[in-house]
Parts: C-alpha cells; sequence; structure tokens
C-alpha cells in the first residue's frame, strides 16, 4: 500500500515512523486534546466545525498550538491532497486526525512546546458495517460520565480512562456491547465517541449539550432533520426513554449514524433499524455524494 | 549528565529511545496506569506499598501488566542498580512505570500491553525552598472525579483534570499547588498529593472514598502513631482548611510539604508548623537521610552551575 504521510511538528514524515516521547504529557499525564473529521470521497466535511471545536478545547485547557485556526486547517487539507494516492489505493476515505499534547515537561516544571499532530486513518470499516442492517447493541454502564465540575466532557481530550472502562463493561454485558453512559444524575449523557438519539411518537430527542460532547455529527442530523420535516428536542432522557423508544441510534463522525437495535439486551422497537433512521442515513449520504452504508460494507468487505 | 537507562516491553535502552505510537491505546485514550516510588540515597523506599497499589490499579482497569509483584520488584531494582552510576551528588531517582492496552483500535481491548518503566531525577527544585518558607495552595473549580466516572483510587495517566486544576491554582497564586473538592464540596487532593490539616493537636485528612490512597499517606498515619499525634479520617470543609493550626501536602517526591498559604490566606500564624516539623525530621529517620537538606543541597548545587 502507498505509504501514509503525517504532519509532526511542522514537519511531514511518513505517518509509520511519528513516535511519542513517553515524558510527552500527551501520554503521562493524558494533557492533550483531539479533533477528528472525515472525508467523503477525499474532500473533508465539515472541517470549519471540528477545528473549531478543536480550538475550543485548546482554549479550555490552555494548550497553545503555535498554529492559527487557518493554519491547521490548511495543514489538514494539505495532508488529504498528499495522501490522495493512499486513498485511492484501497482506503476509501480518511479519519483526519489532529492532536496537540501540552509538549514534553516535567510535572509543575517550565512550560514547554506543544506537540502538534495530523494523522491520516482509514475509517474502521470492521467496527461499523455489519452494523448499519443488523443494529448494534448498547449497554448503559455502571461508569459514568465525567461530572463537568471535574472535567467537562464539552472538551475533545485523551483522558478517557472512563470510557475505556465503560468500553469493557458494556463488552462484559453483550459480547456487542457500545456502552452508554449516564451522568451523574442518572440521565443519558453519552457513549465513548457517539452521541445517542432516540425516536419516540415521530419526534427525534437527544441529552442537551450539558454533560455531552458536542457531536458534529450531532448538528448534522438536526440540519438533516430541519430539512425533512422531523421535530428534534434536547431534553433529560432517562433509561426509561431508550428501552421504549421506537427507534435508537448513535452518531460520530466515522459512521455518520449507526442504528441501535438492543439496549441491555432487550430490544428496540421491532428489533431492526427503524424507518427514520433509515431516511435519515439515505438523505445524509445524498448530501455528501457518498452511499454511506454501501461504502462501508464494500470496504469491510475488501477488494 | 550521562544519559539513563530505560526499559521498554522485555529490554533495556537508553532513556531517548523508548518511545511510544501513535496508535498505543495508552497515548491516544489514556488507557494506562502507572506507579512509581523514589529512591533515599539510592535506595528504593515502600517499593512494594508502590507495586501492590500498582497492580491494584491494573486489576480494577483490567490491564495485564505481564509480570507478577515479584518479577517487576526484581525489575524495579534492577532500574536502579542499573542507573545508580548515574545519580548526582544529593540526587535520587523517581521510578516510573506504567502499563497501557497496548497498540489497539477503539473496541478492541486483546492487544499486547506495552510497559514502560523509567528513572528521573527526583524535581527537588520545585519544592526544595518551600520545607522552610511553606508552600501556597488554591482549592480549585475543577474538582476530583466521582468513584461513579472513575475512581481516585486508580493511578491512571488519565490526568486532565488534574492538569487543569494545576494551571487553575498558578491562575490565584502564581507558585500555588492545586487542591480539589470532591462532588460533595468536600476537600478531596491535590494533584498527586493528599491533604492534613492539624488543629488543637489532632491530624485529619480526607478518608479514602474520594481520593488516591498515598503512600507517603500511609507512612504519615505510621509515624502519627509512633510519635502518640492523634489522626482521624473524616471529611473535611475548605472551612477547615482556613482555620487550621497547620495544613501540610503528602506525596512520594517531597514526602511532607509545610503548607502556609490557602487561596491567599494565611494558615497558622504563616510558617510551617511543628507537627509538620517534626513529621519531616521523623520521616527523615525513616528515610536515613535529612530529606529537607538533601533537596537544598540538591538545588544549591545545581544553581551553582
Amino acid at each position: 500500500m502507498t505509504d501514509i504521510v503525517a504532519y509532526f511538528n511542522g514537519e511531514w514524515m511518513p505517518q509509520a515512523d511519528v513516535r511519542i516521547r513517553p515524558f510527552d504529557r500527551g501520554f503521562y499525564v493524558g494533557d492533550a486534546v483531539f479533533d477528528l473529521t472525515r472525508t467523503f470521497d477525499g474532500r473533508s466535511f465539515k472541517m470549519a466545525e471540528h477545528v473549531d471545536r478543536l480550538y475550543r478545547s485548546l482554549k479550555y485547557a490552555r494548550i497553545d498550538a503555535g498554529l492559527s485556526q487557518q493554519e491547521m486547517t490548511d495543514v489538514s487539507e494539505e495532508g488529504i491532497r498528499r495522501n490522495e494516492a493512499a486513498r485511492l489505493d484501497g482506503v476509501g476515505d480518511w479519519h483526519v486526525w489532529q492532536a496537540v499534547t501540552r509538549g514534553t515537561g516535567v510535572f509543575r516544571g517550565p512550560a514547554t512546546l506543544a506537540t502538534v499532530m495530523v494523522f491520516y486513518l482509514p475509517l474502521g470499516a470492521s467496527t461499523y458495517a455489519p452494523y448499519y442492517k443488523a443494529g448494534a447493541h448498547a449497554v448503559i454502564t455502571r461508569t459514568r460520565s465525567y461530572s463537568p465540575e471535574a472535567l467537562d466532557p464539552k472538551i475533545k481530550h485523551y483522558s478517557r480512562m472512563n470510557f475505556n472502562i465503560a468500553e469493557q463493561e458494556a463488552f462484559d454485558v453483550d459480547p456487542e456491547g457500545w456502552p452508554l453512559l449516564l451522568d451523574q444524575h442518572g440521565n443519558l449523557s453519552e457513549g465513548n465517541g457517539y452521541n445517542v438519539f432516540i425516536v419516540t411518537g415521530g419526534v427525534l430527542k437527544t441529552p442537551k449539550d450539558d454533560s455531552i460532547l458536542q457531536g458534529v455529527s450531532r448538528g448534522a442530523i438536526y440540519e438533516l432533520a430541519g430539512r425533512l420535516g422531523i421535530p428534534v428536542s434536547e431534553e433529560a432522557l432517562q433509561p426509561y426513554d431508550l428501552y421504549t423508544a421506537d427507534e435508537v441510534f448513535f452518531t460520530n463522525t466515522p459512521s455518520c449514524m449507526l442504528p441501535v437495535t438492543r439496549v441491555d439486551r432487550r430490544q428496540i422497537g421491532d428489533g431492526a433499524p427503524g424507518p427514520i433512521t433509515q431516511q435519515l442515513l439515505a438523505t445524509w449520504s445524498e448530501w455528501v455524494g457518498v452511499d454511506i452504508v454501501g461504502q462501508m460494507e464494500a470496504l469491510n468487505a475488501g477488494p | 549528565m550521562k544519559e539513563t537507562v530505560a526499559y521498554k516491553n522485555g529490554e533495556w535502552m537508553p532513556r531517548s529511545q523508548v518511545t511510544i505510537e501513535l496508535g498505543d491505546r495508552g497515548f491516544y485514550l489514556g488507557d494506562a496506569v502507572f506507579d512509581l516510588f523514589r529512591t533515599f540515597d539510592g535506595r528504593p523506599f515502600r517499593m512494594k506499598d508502590h507495586i501492590d497499589r500498582f497492580f491494584r490499579s491494573a486489576q480494577f482497569a483490567r490491564l495485564d501488566p505481564g509480570f507478577t509483584p515479584d518479577e517487576l520488584t526484581k525489575l524495579t531494582q534492577e532500574c536502579v542498580e542499573r542507573n545508580e552510576p548515574l545519580r548526582s551528588e544529593f540526587g535520587d531517582w523517581s521510578v516510573w512505570f506504567s502499563v497501557t492496552r497496548g497498540l489497539a483500535g477503539w473496541r478492541t481491548l486483546d492487544a499486547r500491553p506495552t510497559f514502560v518503566m523509567y528513572a528521573g531525577e527526583v524535581p527537588f527544585y520545585t519544592f526544595a525552598n518551600q520545607y522552610a518558607a511553606g508552600a501556597s495552595a488554591v482549592i480549585t473549580r475543577s474538582r476530583n472525579h466521582t468513584h461513579q466516572s472513575l475512581d481516585p483510587k486508580v493511578k491512571h495517566t488519565s490526568r486532565m483534570h488534574l492538569n487543569l486544576s494545576d494551571l487553575e491554582a498558578r491562575d490565584i497564586d502564581s507558585a500555588a499547588w492545586p487542591i480539589m473538592l470532591d462532588m460533595e464540596g468536600n476537600i478531596a487532593e491535590g494533584s498527586g498529593s493528599n491533604v492534613f490539616v492539624v488543629s488543637d493537636g489532632v491530624m485529619s485528612t480526607p478518608s479514602d472514598a474520594t481520593i488516591l490512597r498515598g503512600v507517603t499517606r500511609d507512612v504519615v498515619f505510621e509515624l502519627a502513631e509512633q510519635m502518640g499525634i492523634p489522626l482521624s479520617e473524616e471529611p473535611i470543609q475548605p472551612y477547615d482548611v482556613y482555620t487550621a493550626d497547620e495544613v501540610f501536602f503528602t506525596s512520594t517526591p517531597f514526602s511532607v510539604l509545610p503548607v502556609t498559604r490557602v487561596d491567599r490566606r494565611k494558615i497558622g500564624d504563616g510558617r510551617p508548623g511543628p507537627v509538620a516539623t517534626r513529621l519531616l525530621a521523623a520521616f527523615s529517620e525513616l528515610a536515613g537521610l535529612d530529606v529537607v537538606d538533601q533537596a537544598l543541597r540538591f538545588k544549591n548545587a545545581r544553581s551553582d552551575n
């Protein structure tokens, strides 16, 4: 396969050669923020929203990337161009991953230059492809989201141990389980890298953004729902609402959206991806000019 | 200084050659636990307690260090021995070791873990002057995670809330160390340290429901008992801190550090108190060297350069 190049501290290099020092705060104290954008047929999708969110994360965490937002966007787009041959060589589309750490430095030592990287990963088709038609299984985990008073979930950071533990708890309950976390009040918050929506009586509902990451794909669903005339409500949702919903789906950047047909091993609706979920997916595919499900299935099937 | 020797996945190598891949879950997901102990004049201190805690952290996070505790003990001893010729005058090591879930994708948990160990110099310059002058602390807006989100007993690398808390403390007072509250508004812990207050001759410290159980905290419990100082584990509010006769931190690098300012308010008479001073002396006896004197000598030797 054609070599993929990545941007690392001002230089382009083979991605396989990028290495992090163990003394980088991004590694030893989870002191990093990141974001990721996907491409559709090689064109970035909502890059501006992702870069905006990255710069909000940087601002909150007070890490200086040393690049303006425009420069970060330009670098990210440049990498898409540089890696176009690799994309056409079986990758399909990219996950463009931007990460900035506070740099190498000792605890309470002098400030150091940030470590800045943009790298290019495949979409991870095997993670998503099987679930567009069969539906994914969710598990509400014992481990909860961070409280905004401890670490606001709006920041996209590398200190994700609660998600890692939730991931294992989900697998304990259902070998195909995708974790869903509650907030400190017992309301639904989010998964480990995806937002959750339910459909009840023709209305799309999703948690407010007080205990979640404000997903760009979640925003895209608002746009699509607006076009299709489907009402959307942001509200506090309990496990009850999930169990009794007609439809449930996740949204995230690589998959766009993923139908959920089981929660805590209970069947949701009639156990198949629902009509509103399907309608949204079809409209999204039209919007970006790529058959989202077909592409993911083709990538998963391999050449 | 010549380069120290570090360890990664079965091999010893110069420290600069130890690297982590982008796709290591320890990096991109904070999916790692660690521990560290220090040496006193080159001798490991309470290594067993640190190794035991490391294995509890790994057990909770379901990470496999790939060693038995005995094997890890031998390895940490080897790390100290290999680096002994490089230990600087007055210097000592912080030996840091970590296991990550390895090079694996999202929703993939069955990778080969990454294990890293290295020895770094105890950063005496970050606290040497504060034994005599007293450290400054600030109760930060960022709070500790609840055990329902991520139990603070686990020593993990997902420390963004501690990093932010550290910045917030310095916003208020430029050299301050952070103190975090739990969700109920009680004092929890510092960023890598435990908090004690002394009032009317009684020491109190938060119970271990909302903190990392510090090895040095346990040592102070032992010393307090030997010295006949009453000690209680109980919920502590900012009120108790502001009105205390003494406040101090405990932590592996500095052992016991008197705190004389909290939120820019003077604690007690504004000087390190007698209990903290006695504890430091007793700790020094246990460690086999004068911890305050060492920190100052190290710092002064460096600033002469």
